[in-house]
């Protein structure tokens, strides 16, 4: 018997390709090869058969799938069947518990799909399923999400009918091509994020986001499908912790330690997405539930930026912190997340809702700071003076005092990072056009990477770590050395002596107006330097897609916010300006008012003993104002 | 050299055999969960396999998918008497009742001929794609040969031929550590059920 013959048809038919029988008959040597030959061609038959059936619903999901343009007419051996008032005309998606088809509706003339429910599988649970996914779809109305029209029974199986949607879903499209460029799976990214917002704003979320629930229309619309496992988030809230359901790929890491799902796992699963799109791979991979929960314990993952170094850094950085493994880190909504792809593929669809609310944290953030800080250094000033009973401040008076304090300090930030900037920009001149600045840049970088690298400085822990030590440690030191002031600032004015008194009047020599000046220059100068130090440390982390530990930001932003504290509390004390009052004489003595209250005044007169306050009628007779407005310790020179 | 299919798959993947395993002891433990998920997979090869042997009478879209569910879901109710080793047992035991379902539904539309005022055609109704393709003494002679071949040999072939797996997910079913492994299964069997068949025709 000729085995090649008997092989090559064998591989023909197992890889299910073509077979010409003819040819090989016609090669057989004897009958014992043709009869092997006959066999074959029954299996052949039997091969092409089901490859023939598989063809009409190679889908498996309950989604319209790839087939959905096939022209109408479906197999000859499926009948067209009748479900209420709809022709069935073709299967285009097939499940578990459902089909879909592409229907026609004679009475409104138009095409539909719908997704029918098996007849006695279609248990009140799935049927509660079928109309949630109804309910969920009826609520949202988006350009990207599918159209809903109504849930009906017939024939005891329950029914979704929803729009047609003609075109391929991006499992096809990425079947077809192998992967998509980034710019083309960002805009796919962008488009499903603008559907779960809506899906998110509606109370939703929709738990099975992937390349086979996305559908391309031909005219470039994309449309997110099959909202079946999608919950209400007030629901989900509740917490049923078994309730967890998705494509494990696609699942977030919290949702595989029985989390609910929420919209942050919506934007991980749009992050596995965008990755799967561009690489055909997922960032965790394992062969069942338990391996790929292991590998999500155990920070197995396969980085975008190792599969596909070639991808612009930008698109990575998205992706990354779209699939970040701790939900807060990732992108906090759908929509912010599609403002991400937005700055990367150039349409920027940013919301309104994301403008408005970066506006606002932007504001609420800065003004917050302004009061606490013009809070600190009022109340400082007023416990100080004895007059918290006499002070009128408002919220005005602490954001305008806020403000006094940073603007020193944020002019010089201002400068500071200009300065850096023109290095910058006279560096990178320098390097395009000369070939020798070229060079010794290069060996710079070179020497700083491998200096970096022996004292382990490349590591962003151990390098943030090192600045958090150096700066507390700055802080600390300067706390030392300014430790007289603070002794100074602790006495309350009130009672201080003349001596004391003395430190606070602007003018001559040894006087506390050259510890001012130190003072703030010394503690202005630490938190630009601190800024920056943090600033670059955050770049750094960013180019390397490594993370801070957040102990380790927490501690950033106490030192910072300590540094800044310490400069701002005396502000209002030692500013000239911050301690001008109305002079006034009263019973001999020279006095400023210092408050005023229905009727009372509140002198500050630094002759009288043991308190310098008094508290007078506003019609004393002996009070004469004197029309100077000048600094309480003026005299004290 | 094997084709390129490996990425290919008609649907999702077929489960591992320890995954089968664990998801047939959380079923017997009433986890609906795992019942969806177990259909998920194991339901849509079943159903292509299921359409080439559906009689034409009862061939309606939505008859040969609710007749693979069904019988699909009495099985695994009858799961306590079955332990299943890896995916490829389970499937093999489901195959075996959605074919009692079909046998079941051809017998009954025998004995309703009053059904039809064409009893002709009514026969003729209860032949299956296969029939049309191979013919029914051809069906006999595989099916015949197929049941002398060892199982492990029955499975790559209906794997394969039947269900349609690519190399990579039969790799899975048949516990093959590649899928040229897998391949190989397929192509000696293949040709140890030729053998059979050519000798059934002496």
């Amino acid at each position: 018997m000729s085995a090649s013959v008997i092989d090559r048809a064998i591989e023909r038919i197992a890889d299910g390709e073509p077979v010409d029988w003819p040819a090989l008959e016609s090669s057989a040597g004897n009958d014992d090869e043709r009869g092997v030959l006959d066999a074959l061609r029954v299996l052949d038959g039997v091969a092409v058969l089901h490859r023939s059936t598989d063809d009409t619903a190679s889908s498996v999901d309950e989604t319209m799938e790839e087939t959905a343009d096939r022209p109408a007419g479906g197999r000859a051996d499926e009948r067209s069947d009748l479900w209420g008032r709809y022709r069935l005309v073709q299967k285009v998606g097939e499940g578990s518990f459902g089909s879909v088809y592409r229907a026609w509706d004679p009475e409104l003339e138009r095409e539909i799909a719908i997704k029918i429910l098996h007849r006695r599988v279609a248990s009140a649970e799935l049927k509660r399923r079928l109309l949630r996914e109804g309910r969920a779809l009826a609520k949202i109305h988006h350009h990207n999400v599918v159209n809903v029209f109504a849930v009906e029974s017939h024939k005891e199986r329950v029914g979704l009918c929803m729009e047609f949607v003609r075109g391929q879903t991006l499992e096809a499209e990425l079947r077809a091509r192998l992967a998509l460029t980034p710019q083309e799976a960002a805009r796919a990214g962008e488009d499903v994020c603008s559907a779960l917002a809506a899906v998110h704003d509606a109370g939703f979320v929709h738990r099975d986001v992937k390349a086979r629930n996305v559908m391309r229309e031909q005219n470039g619309r994309v449309v997110l499908m099959d909202f079946g496992t999608g919950r209400e988030m007030e629901q989900l809230a509740r917490g049923n912790r078994a309730d967890t359901a998705g494509t494990p790929v696609y699942m977030a890491p919290e949702v595989y330690e029985g989390h609910s799902a929420t919209p942050q796992s919506d934007v991980y699963s749009v992050g596995v997405l965008i990755y799967h799109l561009v690489t055909g791979e997922y960032p965790v991979e394992g062969r069942t539930m338990d391996e790929l929960r292991d590998a999500h314990r155990g920070g197995v993952r396969t980085g975008l930026g190792e599969r596909r170094a070639d991808l612009p850094l930008k698109f990575i950085r998205i992706v990354e912190r779209a699939l970040a493994h701790d939900p807060r880190e990732r992108y906090a909504s759908a929509a912010a997340l599609m403002e991400a792809l937005g700055s990367f593929t150039g349409t920027r669809k940013r919301s309104r809702a994301v403008v408005l609310s970066h506006i606002g944290m932007w504001l609420g953030g800065i003004t917050a700071l302004l009061l606490y800080l013009g809070a600190l250094n009022s109340l400082v000033f007023n416990f100080s003076l004895g007059r918290s009973e006499f002070a009128t401040d408002n919220v005005w008076t602490w954001l305008r005092w806020g403000a006094s304090s940073c603007l020193g300090p944020a002019v010089l930030l201002l400068i500071a990072f200009l300065a850096i900037g023109l290095v910058v920009v006279v560096r990178k001149l320098l390097v395009a056009v000369s070939g020798r600045v070229r060079n010794w840049d290069a060996a710079a970088r070179d020497r700083i990477g491998v200096l970096a690298r022996r004292v382990h400085m490349d590591n962003v822990t151990v390098l943030a770590s090192v600045v958090l030590l150096l700066s507390g440690s700055a802080l600390l030191a300067a706390w030392w050395h300014f430790a007289p002031l603070f002794e100074a600032l602790s006495t309350p004015v009130t009672t201080a002596s003349s001596e004391a008194l003395r430190l606070f009047a602007p003018g001559p020599q040894g006087s506390l107006n050259e510890y001012k000046i130190s003072y703030r220059k010394t503690f202005s100068w630490l938190l630009i330097v601190m800024t920056i130090a943090w600033f670059l440390v955050a770049r750094i982390a960013a180019r390397k897609r490594e993370s801070v530990h957040w102990g380790i930001v927490a501690g950033a932003a106490a030192v910072l916010l300590l540094t800044l504290s310490t400069l701002d509390y005396p502000f209002r004390l030692l500013n000239y300006w911050g301690s001008q009052f109305d002079a006034v004489r009263w019973q001999e003595n020279d006095c400023y008012i210092i408050g005023e209250r229905r009727g009372d005044m509140l002198l500050f007169c630094s002759s009288l003993q043991p308190s310098h306050n008094r508290i007078v009628k506003d019609t004393d007779p002996s009070l004469e104002r004197t029309g100077v407005h000048e600094s309480i310790f003026t005299r004290e020179r | 050299m094997p084709p390129a299919d490996h990425g290919e798959s008609s649907g999702p993947e077929p489960l591992p055999a320890e995954e089968t395993v664990e998801l047939l002891n959380r079923i017997k433990r009433g986890d609906s969960a795992a019942l969806d998920r177990l259909l998920e997979r194991i339901i849509p090869a079943l159903r292509r396999w299921a359409r080439g042997r559906m009689p034409s009478s009862a061939r309606g879209m939505l008859e040969t998918a609710d007749l693979v569910q069904d019988a699909v879901l009495a099985a695994i109710r009858r799961l306590d008497a079955f332990e299943a080793r890896h995916q490829g047992a389970l499937q093999a035991y489901l195959r075996k009742a959605v074919m009692n379902r079909i046998r079941d539904l051809a017998r009954h539309h025998k004995r309703a001929p009053d059904q039809t005022d064409f009893p002709d055609q009514m026969a003729d109704d209860q032949t299956s794609p296969l029939d049309h393709a191979i013919g029914r003494q051809n069906i006999e002679r595989y099916e015949a040969a197929m049941q002398r071949l060892p199982a492990a040999d029955r499975e790559a072939i209906i794997g394969r031929l039947e269900l349609q797996h690519s190399y990579d997910e039969l790799a899975v079913v048949l516990n093959k550590p590649t899928a040229a492994a897998a391949r190989m299964s397929v192509t000696r069997a293949m040709k140890r059920l030729a053998e059979e068949m050519r000798r059934d025709v002496r």
